[in-house]
This record gives structure tokens, sequence and C-alpha cells, in this order.
């Protein structure tokens, strides 16, 4: 609320009036008293007092003072900041981005660490792990049983995943997709969104309930959130389903870190999508399903306990063939996660927050530097208003008006700015299939917790130059423009710059550390041609095919293949490497190696067909590779890596001829496989593993459900991509193929460095440009401080040169201080780093010497232009502002 | 120079107002005449700052103790008269209540026998 300006001018006048009048009467009486008119009129001034200070005390006792001043602060401030539209913008670009970039990273981090999926009443559901040697899966029939005898909870409920061959009209794709008995919705008491989720009547064996629920996400992305999706239906492996419910927002099931399934199906259904009739019925399959059960109330996590222990022992008794390795079981919470990915999860949030709060430090300081060198700047405006009238106080609200004005300004631009990121990483989904959902929303707290710390920056070091600024003396303020300021503040600026650098070189360092890992990555050989090379990955499961037609089909489609133009050659194999992680394994008896206790060393392995070591370039070391001899009803035989060569044997050529035999998922062991060649290790499940023993069989004389073809091409490997896809379609139109080049297969493993490397590396950037524009303020300041000084020396006949020596010198020792004290620092904290790093020590000592380097240049170029303009100083000018 | 502000005495914080309101039940007065009032009347000792006289004029005139005029004086010049109103009258009793008390406080404490002696 306001005066109207009529009223308030008329009050202006009148006041103006009443002053006026005082002073005649006073300028009279001391004329009558026999004073001469200019001795009455000094004296009656004098004693009457500063006008100015007295119409402000007077305007004060108005009424609605307050918010008036408060109007006329804020107009005033907006005009000064608009004055200097650099510093301005400066200020509010640090602010925004550091408030955006903040939130949206504690954003991410919320949503991955702290909030788990909406299930109703987490605390009351436990994930029971079955202590087996090889994986902890249950399977089925064990599930069945542990189900059967489990009173301590209401429900268990077991769920299985596959990645599977998705399509709806025109759309195809793959999607992860979650296999789960009837009670598994019941379990989480989660009910659909839309729709309806479904229960207990899939569980019917007939599998006659070809339906799915679609996660929110799943629905939002592929579908554009269609509200008429459900009661439509999509094909899973190129069977028909019936969508039948959308599970809400925020319902992910029952994986912790953002592990988000987008289809359940229920589990009677799977014989229908990938064959292996044998899942219900197999007691001894490795790969089974995950169990997780609801206690009911009352019963404590100690007694569920105490009962899955015992219904483990009794499944280990009843079935001793099987079950032979089953050591007892455990109950988790529900968000608890296998502890290596726990870990590395956590550690990676942990390391981004630390950094974000750097950032935040970063900006503050940043903020407080400029405010500072303004605030110096303004010592004369200051000084002249406070001589017009202005009381102190109001001086320092008005530099705290002006400061809170940017933090809002830099507050609002933060929110934008952090909304349009969220919205970026909510429509990220990384290169693959993995069923990782990245469903950021903008975190109110974080939001909050950033602007909070913004604002009270700006106020705190909008008042600290306010409170100096108004306890100058007057008069040397007036007479002398700029040098008037103690000089100590710029002690406390110099400190700031030196911490800036520091955390920068830091940051940078880091970043450094990790764009340099990333590079190691990609020349990390993997032991394997990675271009012109493409994948053809096919599932015969669903067709029906048998032993005899598979081997007639693949047999086929290489010949078939092989002859396209753009060829080379073709193979198979079961698994392509280093694109998903391995699970195939078998129990290894090696020919007079001794096993202690019966325990034979599980290795992985792969199945592939003749000349696949040609195909995928891996080096055949001894023996040969195999060929098309190596048939159903050959001799069984076997090709081993180097590791595996070693390990068993004296070395490569003395492999050659031994014999083996296998034992697949606890059954019987096969008759002997001789080895016939020993080839060169290659990287199978991540880049930078240790070396492992493996080995590989010939497709031939066991041919799988699941192959992916391998094919050389002579040129650009994605120019074929169609050209596959039909000759395969040409043999069964109703295959489903997913054809990728060999790169595409690697991105997932290089994701978690690519996604590192530029996290840092954007977070590097920003430290840098933080860091060159403080130094640039505290610079351009220094200068401008030193106007009269520089013009005094030019005078006297100083060179352009030595001025520019004095200036630079001033921001390179600033830097150079920051510098080592930011290596120090960066020396004793990457090392905790070194876990992350591929072929590259945390003391690397070429971005040791390089981000230092690039700082110190990148502050050189602050420096440089505010030294350039104090040689353009007219020594003239200069010195007659003295 | 120098002995007459030695003379001079400070205002103790809110006489002012009192005394102002005092100045006015003599009848209307514009602000130079209500300075020179309180000057003549304590003979020289007190002078009013013109510093705090306007703001406390427009201070109470907001609390409507005093209402304002402008009128022309006998030197033909037009000039802002105030009037102690009916409220102000209020407010200048209990001012001089409040007043009489201090002074017999800081009376009893500067001079305690003679305030045995009476009682």
């Amino acid at each position: 609320m306001k005066l109207p300006g009529w009223r308030r001018r008329r009050r202006e006048e009148e006041m103006e009036e009443e002053i006026q009048g005082h002073l005649e009467m006073a300028i009279r009486d001391r004329m009558e008293r026999g004073e001469s008119a200019e001795e009455a009129e000094s004296a009656a001034r004098r004693e009457f007092g500063n006008v100015g200070l007295i119409k402000e005390t007077t305007r004060g006792m108005w009424g609605f003072g307050a918010l008036e001043t408060f109007w006329q602060d804020v107009r005033y401030g907006a005009r000064m900041l608009l004055k200097q539209p650099g510093f301005t913008l400066m200020v509010i670009l640090t602010l925004s981005l550091g408030i955006g970039a903040n939130t949206a990273i504690f954003s991410v981090v919320n949503y991955v660490l702290l909030r788990p999926s909406t299930v109703a009443q987490p605390e009351q559901l436990l994930r029971i792990i079955l202590k087996l040697g090889r994986g902890n899966y249950f399977s089925y029939p064990n599930y069945r049983d542990m189900a059967e005898g489990a009173h301590a909870f209401s429900m268990l409920a077991a769920q299985t995943a596959r990645q599977l061959n998705f399509g709806h009209g025109d759309t195809v794709g793959s999607v992860y997709c979650e296999f789960v008995t009837g009670n598994f919705f019941p379990a989480l008491g989660v009910p659909a969104a839309h729709g309806r989720a479904f229960g207990m009547e899939t569980d019917d064996a007939s599998g006659a309930h070809p339906i799915v629920v679609l996660s929110h996400g799943c629905w939002r992305r592929r579908f554009g959130a269609d509200a008429g999706m459900v009661g439509q239906t999509i094909t899973l492996n190129g069977r028909q389903f019936t969508v039948v419910g959308i599970m809400p927002e925020g319902f992910r099931g029952t994986w912790p870190f953002g592990i988000a399934p987008e289809i359940w199906a229920p589990m009677r259904t799977l014989p229908q999508v990938q064959g292996g009739g044998d899942f219900f019925s197999d007691r001894g399959r490795g790969v089974g399903v995950d169990v997780f059960g609801r206690l009911k109330p009352g019963v404590s996590a100690a007694q569920a306990q105490a009962e899955v222990s015992l219904g483990a022992k009794r499944l280990a008794e009843t079935y001793p063939d099987v079950n032979r390795d089953l050591k007892g079981a455990e109950v988790h919470p529900l968000s608890d996660f296998p502890d290596v990915i726990e870990r590395g999860v956590r550690f990676f949030v942990a390391m981004i927050t630390a950094i974000a709060g750097l950032v935040l430090l970063l900006v503050c300081a940043n903020v407080a530097n400029l405010l500072l060198s303004r605030a110096v700047l303004r010592r004369q405006e200051v000084a002249i208003r406070l001589a017009l009238g202005a009381g102190r106080r109001r001086v320092i609200r008005q530099f705290l008006t002006e400061s809170v004005m940017l933090a809002l300004a830099g507050g609002a631009a933060g929110c934008l700015l952090a909304l349009w990121v969220t919205s970026l990483l909510r429509s990220f989904r990384p290169p693959t299939s993995d069923p990782i959902e990245i469903n950021v929303t903008l975190d109110s707290r974080a939001l909050g917790f950033t602007l909070a710390v913004s604002a009270l920056s700006g106020l705190l070091f909008g008042l600290a130059p306010a409170w100096q600024a108004t306890k100058v003396d007057l008069v040397p303020m007036l007479k002398d423009d700029r040098r008037g300021g103690r000089r100590s503040r710029f002690g406390a600026s110099n400190l700031l710059v030196i911490s800036q650098v520091a955390v920068s070189l830091l940051l940078l360092i880091c970043a450094g550390l990790f764009t340099r890992s990333l590079q190691n990555v990609h020349n990390v050989a993997p032991g394997f041609e990675i271009d012109n090379a493409l994948t053809v990955t096919l599932n015969l499961g669903e067709l029906g095919y048998d032993e005899a037609r598979r081997r007639v089909f693949y047999q086929n489609l290489l010949e078939l293949i092989e002859q396209a133009p753009g060829v080379r050659q073709a193979s198979l194999a079961q698994i392509i490497p280093l694109k998903t992680d391995w699970a195939l394994t078998a129990d290894v008896a090696v020919e007079g190696y001794d096993a202690p206790g019966g325990n034979y060393p599980d290795i992985l392995f792969n199945t592939v067909g003749p000349r696949y070591f040609e195909t995928m370039g891996i080096p055949v070391l001894a023996g040969r590779e195999f060929n098309r001899q190596d048939d159903k009803g050959a001799p069984p035989v076997v090709i081993v890596n180097e590791t595996m060569a070693r390990r068993f044997w004296p070395g490569t050529q003395s492999a050659l001829g031994r014999r083996l035999r296998l034992q697949e998922r606890g059954g019987a062991f096969s008759p002997y496989y001789e080895v016939v060649g020993v080839v060169k290790d290659i990287m199978y499940r991540s880049l930078g593993e240790e070396a492992r023993p493996f080995f590989y069989v010939p497709a031939p004389q066991n041919y799988r459900q699941q192959m992916a073809l391998h094919v050389r091409t002579i040129g650009e490997p994605g120019l074929l991509r169609s050209a596959m896809r039909d000759r395969v379609l040409a043999l069964d139109k109703n295959l489903l193929v997913e054809v990728a080049t060999m790169r595409e297969n690697l991105a997932i493993a290089f994701l978690p460095a690519r996604v590192a490397a530029i996290t840092l590396g954007l977070i590097g950037l920003f430290g840098l440009s933080l860091a060159v524009v403080g130094i640039y303020g505290v610079i351009s300041y220094a200068v401008s401080q030193r106007t009269g000084e520089i013009g005094l020396r030019m005078a006297l006949g100083a060179q352009p040169r030595d001025i520019l020596r004095l200036v630079i010198g001033k921001g390179i020792s600033l830097t150079l201080i920051g510098v080592v004290l930011g290596a120090a620092l960066a020396l004793a904290l990457t090392r905790f780093l070194t876990s992350l790093l591929v072929g590259v020590g945390a003391a690397d000592p070429l971005t040791y010497l390089a981000v230092p380097l690039l700082l110190t240049c990148v502050a050189l170029l602050a420096c440089w232009i505010p030294a350039r303009r104090a040689t353009k100083v007219d020594p003239m000018i200069a010195l007659r502002c003295e | 120079m120098k002995a007459r502000y030695q003379n001079r005495i400070e205002l103790l914080q809110g006489t002012l107002d009192m005394l102002i309101l005092q100045t006015l039940q003599w009848g209307p007065r514009h602000g130079y005449g209500i300075s020179q009032a309180i000057r003549a009347n304590s003979s020289d000792a007190l002078q009013v700052d013109t510093g705090s006289l306007y703001p406390a004029l427009h201070r109470l005139e907001r609390q409507k103790w005093i209402s304002s005029k402008w009128t022309v004086s006998e030197n033909n010049q037009r000039v802002k008269i105030y009037r102690l109103t009916a409220a102000g009258k209020k407010q200048l009793a209990a001012e001089r209540s409040r007043w009489a008390q201090l002074t017999e406080a800081v009376e009893g404490i500067l001079n305690p026998a003679r305030k045995e002696s009476k009682a």
C-alpha cells in the first residue's frame, strides 16, 4: 500500500513550504536582532541542520512508510541492477546454474536412494533368499514347498524376469517383463491406477490368462499415456496379451534403486512366450524365481527367519539329490539389495552428492565475491546518500533488498533450469532395454534447500559490505572516489578466489580422471573385433521347433546369410559377449585334476557355431577351431581359452587332447569332451574384468532355442540391418528378430564409465567457469581500484607491458596458490575413486599436469581482459580523478 | 559560544512531546513559534533540535493529539499552525502526571534525607 501520488506530492510541497517558512522566520528574527542578511541566513541554516535528513525522518512519520520505503528500495534496486547488466546477469546466471544443477542432482539422489517403490506397509514385506551353492534362486517347486509351510506369512509371492520382444501396432522393441504369481499384486497391496491388477485366478496351470499389467512409466513412454490402452492387445514374443491394467506412478514392483520392470504378466503364461516347459517341474533349475512374502500381523522378522530356515532344511532333506548345495535361507527387508550393487550405487550417489555440495559452495563464494566487489565500488554512492541524509539502516536495507532481489531472480531461473533438467531425465532411457527408470520429479525439499542456501548467502554477503560501506568516514570518501575502503576486505576476496580455484581444480581433476578412464575403456581391446560386426538374436522356443528342426533351420540360415551381399562370413553363438550378464555356467570335471571334496570348479562357457573364432576375430593359439564335422554323433569336442589351459594344464600346447566332463544345473555329468583348440582370452562379462577360465562347446552338438547370429560385414554393419531381418523372416515369418551392431551391444558395458565421465565432466566444466568468473571479478575490481596508481606509473614511464605484468602477476599468484592447495586436496581425496577408474591411477601424472595447466591458462585469460583495460588507462584522466 | 553550549540541556527522551503539547496549551502556534516558545520559557536553557521537532509534530498530528491548519501570519506569510485537540489535552495531563512521578522519584534518590524528614 502506498499513498496516492497527488496526496503525496501535496504533502511534500507542504513540508517544503513549512520548512522554508521556518527558515525565513528564523532569518527575519536574526536580522531584526541586527545580523547582516548573509550572517543570518548561514546561521539559521546551520541551526536548522540537515534539511534532507529532517525531511526523510519527518516523511517516516506519515505512516505507510515501511511499505513505501520498501517499494522505493525495490525500484531503486532494480534501477541499480539494470544499470550494470553484466554484473546482474553474471550473478543470476551463477545462482541459477548452482540452484538448478543442485536441485536436479538431489532430485535424482532422492529418487534413487530414498524413494522406494510405493507399496502398502513395506515394513511387513520380506525377501527370502535361498543359500544355494551356485545361485540364490528358488526353483518353482522349491518355492511351492516353501510357500506351503510358511505360516508366518500371509502369502509368499514369486517373480521372474525376462527380456522379451514386444509389439504393438507398428512399434516393436525389447521389453523387460516380470512373470509373477497371482498373489504378487495382493501381497504388495497396490491397486491399479486404471483397469485392474490380476490376482490368484491366474495361477491356473492351463495358463489361460494371457493378460498383462503395465507400469506407469511404460504406459507413458511407449503409449503416450493413452487412456484407451486398457483392453488393447500387445504381443510378447509374438503371443497376444490383453492389457488389463496400468499401475500408479511410483509403483516399480519390488526392486530398489530405480529398477523398474515395464510389464507384469501371470507366471503361468511364461511357457507360451519362452520354451522350457520344465520351468514349473524342474526342481534343480539354476535360474528360477525370486520370492518375497508379507508377514502376518504381529509376526516378527525373527520368527519368519526361524520358519524359513526350517523350510530350507526340510527341502534339503526331502530332495537330497537336487538340493544338495542348499545351506539354509535368509530373510531380508524388501528394500535391501544384493551387497555389491548396493555398495556401488551408494558410493556413486555419495560422490555425486559431495560434488554437488562443492559446486554449491563455489556458487556461494562466487556470488559473495561479486557482491563484495560491487559494494566497494559503490562506496562513493553510499557516501553521497549518507551525506544527503539517508539513515544508515536505510542504506543497509537498500543493499539487502538488492541482494534478495538477485537471489530471487537467480532462484527463479534456477527453478526453470531444474524443471528442464528433470524433464530431460524423465524422458531419458539408457541405451539398453534394461529396466532402469529414472522417473525423476522435481524434489521440492531439494529445491527449497538450495533456494534457502543461495538466498542466505545473498543476504549474508549483501549485509557484510553494506555494513562496512556505511561505516565510512564521509569526508575522505567524498573527496577520494575509490580508495577510502579498508584493504582488509580485499584480503577476504583473495581468500575466496584461492578457495574457488582449489575446489574447481579438485572437480576438474576428478573429471579428468574419469575422462581418461573412459578413454582407456574405449581403448581396451575386448579381445574380439567390434567394428563391422552385426548380431541377430533369434528365439525359436515359442515356435515349437524340436531339436531336428532347429538343426535344419540354423544350417539353412547360416547359408542364406553368408550368401547375402555385404556379408563376409557368419557364425552362431548362444551368448553375445559383453552384452548381458553371463548366466551360462557348468561344473567342470577335468580328467586327472583332483577336485577337493567333489567341489568342481564352476566355469563360464558359450555355445558357438563353426568358424565362430574366425568371424569374431579371436586368434586360435593352438589346435583348431570348430568346423562342420563337429556335428551331432561326432566325438564331443571343446575349445578352452588361454587362462583355462594354463590353470589345468602346463600350457596351451599341452592342453590339446586332454579331456573334461561337464555338469549343468546339478544334472548328471556329460560324457568326456576332448580339447581340440586353445584360443586367446576375451572380455566376457565386463570391460576391465580379470582374466578368467572359459570354454566353448560346438553348437551343432547341442542347438539351443535361443541363438544369435554373428555376422562379419564388409562395410558399415548398420546398412545391413533390414537385409538381415528380411532373410531371417524369409525362413519363418513368425520369428521375432533383434538386429544390432556389435557397438550397440557394447553400449551397456561402456555405460557406467560414460555416465560418470559425462556427469563429472559437466560439473568440472561448471566449476571451471565459476572459477573464471571469480578470478575475473576480483582482478577487474583490483584494476578499477588501482586506476590512479596505474595512471601514475604510466605517467612516470611504465610501459603497457609492465602494467600487464603487474595486474596479471596478481591474478596468477592467487591462482597458483589455489592450484597447489587444490592438487593437494585432490591427491588426498581421489584415492577413494580408484575402484571406479579403468587403467588409470588416482594419481595419474597426465591429469595432474594437464588440469592445473588448463586452469592456469584460463585464469590467465580471465586476468588478461582487465589487465588490457588497465593499459588503456589515460594517465592524465587517471591522475585528474585523484 | 562555548558557554551557551554548556548552558543547553539535552532533552530527556520522550519529554519533547510533552513540551510541544504544553506549549500548544497556551494557544495555536507554528513550528518555529513552538521552538522559540520552548527556548524563551526555559530561559534559553532548552533548545529544540529542528531534526526532532518536525518529525515529532507530524507524528503527534498522526496520533490526532494535535491538528494543523494553513493560515497567514502577521508578516503576511503562509504558515502551518498546530492546535491542541481534546485527545491531546488528555495526553498532556497523562504525561504531566508521569513527569511529576518521575521528578519526585529522581528527587527522592538525589536527596534521601529530605524525603525521610517529610515522612
